[in-house]
Order: C-alpha cells, then sequence, then structure tokens
C-alpha cells in the first residue's frame, strides 16, 4: 500500500506541469542572394605620353607610365585590351602605326584588330589604385611626326 | 507498537500481539490491527492533501482567516515582429560598397515588467556558397551604432513595463567581394528573447 502511494506520488511530482512560463523569443532568418557583381575603372585623367628625340630611342621599349585602375570582381574575371585609333578624346584618326609600333599593357602587347586578355584571374579581385606598365616599342626609321591613339580595356566576368 | 484508540485521542502503547486486545489483532502471525490501518489511511490522505496543494497552487494556512480575493499577477511578457524573415538581393553598388541596405523588424512589446531584449545567432556560420560568419549580420536599435550578432546573447534594447511598444530593429550584411562570391546565403538562426531586469 505504502510502496503504491509513494509510487503514485513521485509520478504525480514529476508531472506536475511548471508554473513557470518560457521566455518569450522569436525565431528569424535571413537570406541573401547574390550575382556576379564587377567594378572596373581606369583612373588615369591624363594621356601617356613619351618624345622619340635620340637615336638611341627607337627599337627599345619605353615605359610610357602606368594605367591606374580599380577592379572589384566576386568571380573569375579578365580584361581585355584593344588599341582605338578613330577620333575618340579629339584624337587623330589612323596615324597609329599598328604594324610595325609595339604597345603592350601589363606585359601583353595589344593591336587593333582585336581584343587580347592583358589580364585575368579565377579567383574573385579586389585592387585600389593597381597598375598595369604601359610599354612602347619605335624601330628606326621613323618618320618626323605625332600620333596617337587610345587603348580600351574591357573587363568581364568569367 | 501497536495502536490503542482512547477518548477522542490517538494514543499508542507497546503491547505484546498476544496481550490483552486479541480482538484488535486477531489475524494470526501477520496480525494488522485495525489502529495500523488508520495510521496507514493517515499517510495517505496526508499525500493526497500534498499533491492536491501542489496541483492547485492553493494553501490555506489558517482556517480561521477571513475569506476573501487572491489574485497572483505574475511577470507577462509578450514579443512578436511584423516579419521574421528578411531577404535581400543585393546589387553591385551594395556590394562595392561592403553593405546591404539596411532592413528593419519591427518588434513589439508587451510586458509588466522590466526587461531586456537581447539577440543572438545560434549557429556560428550561415549555410551558402562558403562559411560567412554570423558576426557580418549587424544590428542596431534606437539610434545605437551597429553591433556584429554573436552567438553569444547581447543586449539590443531595454525598457520597462509597456503595451504594445514598437522597437525597430535595424539590420545590415557586411558583404565582401571577394569572399561573398555568387550564390545562395541563408542564416536561419537569429534569436530574439527577453530577459527579465
Amino acid at each position: 500500500m505504502r510502496k503504491v502511494v509513494i509510487s503514485i506520488f513521485l509520478f504525480m511530482l514529476l508531472t506536475i506541469p511548471s508554473n513557470a512560463e518560457p521566455e518569450p523569443r522569436i525565431d528569424g532568418s535571413l537570406n541573401i542572394f547574390l550575382g556576379p557583381v564587377q567594378l572596373f575603372v581606369v583612373n588615369n585623367t591624363s594621356s601617356l605620353t613619351f618624345t622619340f628625340d635620340q637615336y638611341s630611342d627607337f627599337g627599345v621599349s619605353h615605359d610610357l607610365g602606368d594605367v591606374n585602375y580599380d577592379l572589384i570582381s566576386n568571380v573569375a574575371w579578365q580584361v581585355w585590351g584593344q588599341i582605338l585609333d578613330g577620333t575618340g578624346g579629339g584624337q587623330t584618326a589612323d596615324d597609329w602605326d599598328d604594324s610595325s609600333w609595339t604597345l603592350s599593357v601589363n606585359g601583353v602587347a595589344v593591336n587593333e584588330t582585336s581584343p587580347e586578355i592583358i589580364d585575368s584571374d579565377p579567383n574573385p579581385v579586389n585592387r585600389d589604385d593597381a597598375l598595369w606598365e604601359v610599354l612602347v616599342s619605335i624601330p628606326w626609321p621613323e618618320s618626323v611626326g605625332t600620333a596617337d591613339c587610345q587603348i580600351e580595356l574591357t573587363a568581364e566576368t568569367v | 507498537m501497536h495502536h490503542f484508540l482512547g477518548r477522542g485521542r490517538m494514543q499508542r502503547m507497546s503491547f505484546s500481539k498476544t496481550e490483552i486486545f486479541p480482538d484488535i489483532c486477531r489475524y494470526g502471525r501477520r496480525l494488522i490491527c485495525s489502529a495500523c490501518i488508520a495510521g496507514r489511511t493517515s499517510l495517505a490522505f496526508f499525500l493526497a492533501v500534498v499533491i492536491y496543494l501542489l496541483y492547485t497552487g492553493v494553501a490555506y494556512a489558517d482556517s480561521e482567516s477571513n475569506s476573501g480575493i487572491s489574485i497572483v499577477i505574475s511577470d507577462v511578457k509578450v514579443l512578436s515582429v511584423d516579419a521574421d524573415s528578411l531577404t535581400l538581393s543585393p546589387a553591385a553598388p551594395e556590394v562595392l560598397s561592403g553593405w546591404t541596405e539596411q532592413q528593419t523588424w519591427n518588434v513589439t512589446i508587451c510586458a509588466n515588467v522590466e526587461w531586456a531584449l537581447t539577440i543572438r545567432g545560434t549557429a556560428p556560420t550561415w549555410d551558402g556558397p562558403w562559411l560567412k560568419p554570423v558576426g557580418d549580420i549587424f544590428f542596431s536599435s534606437g539610434g545605437s551604432d551597429f553591433a556584429p550578432v554573436e552567438t553569444e546573447s547581447t543586449r539590443v534594447c531595454t525598457g520597462g513595463p509597456s503595451d504594445n511598444e514598437v522597437r525597430p530593429i535595424n539590420f545590415k550584411i557586411a558583404l565582401d567581394p571577394l569572399k561573398d562570391i555568387p550564390g545562395e546565403y541563408f542564416y536561419g538562426y537569429i534569436v530574439l528573447e527577453f530577459e527579465t531586469l
């Protein structure tokens, strides 16, 4: 009898509902849908120039300066370069001797006929005020004159 | 020890099973007197009363007290939010700026006590293309500076007794284009909790 009563008593003790209410809470969630993002900006504000006034200037590469750029990409990326010899930016059209002269950006020769990949990476990138070196080489002899061109740089995700 | 019922009172006295109360103890070797049964019944009754009081939560300390009304008001806190999920699709300018646009949860609070609202994340990282840390989630309330959500509770705001008081909680997510590659990121482990002060 006593065992039965004690057993019932213990069982009821275990099953007595608690008077303490649980603290209220809110369970929330966040979702982000992220797509490919790329930013490419060339910061140069003036032209890169070089004057060939000595014999030794010809036939060798000269550093015209650098392309200063910002590049941000959260996916694989590549940048194309191509010479434009038109009237853009007030320049004189068709005065760049693309067949004889060599212009390179970041060590890659670029030309007027087709774009070339001058830089790429399968990984995301975040570059600020980064530099690509621009070199030009003109073989001897070359007649007196002033030539200009533009370098079109295009970034894309891969 | 057996029991003897005296005049109006329960008394106890020692005697042998074979002594002078054969009518009380007459069940052979396993003698159980009626008084013993009464004693065990009393134990059962006592336990029953205790159980009843535990269940009802009501105890009358003095049978001579005046009758009246007893009201127990417990601490009551109610928490609700207008939306418990946020979906963000940051455009390029946001990614490049390093932050998503700011989003707001309007938390409505009813409480009859001094309270604090806390926030925490129950997982250290997001689900997604990479293990984006929970600390990339930032919150602010009441004009405070944005602070990262952690796996430990952080106090968001405090207040006193209130009735449907709305407290906006602003969220924004830190973005890093070097790490946050395209894809879907999910963090379903934000917990807002009340804390009684």
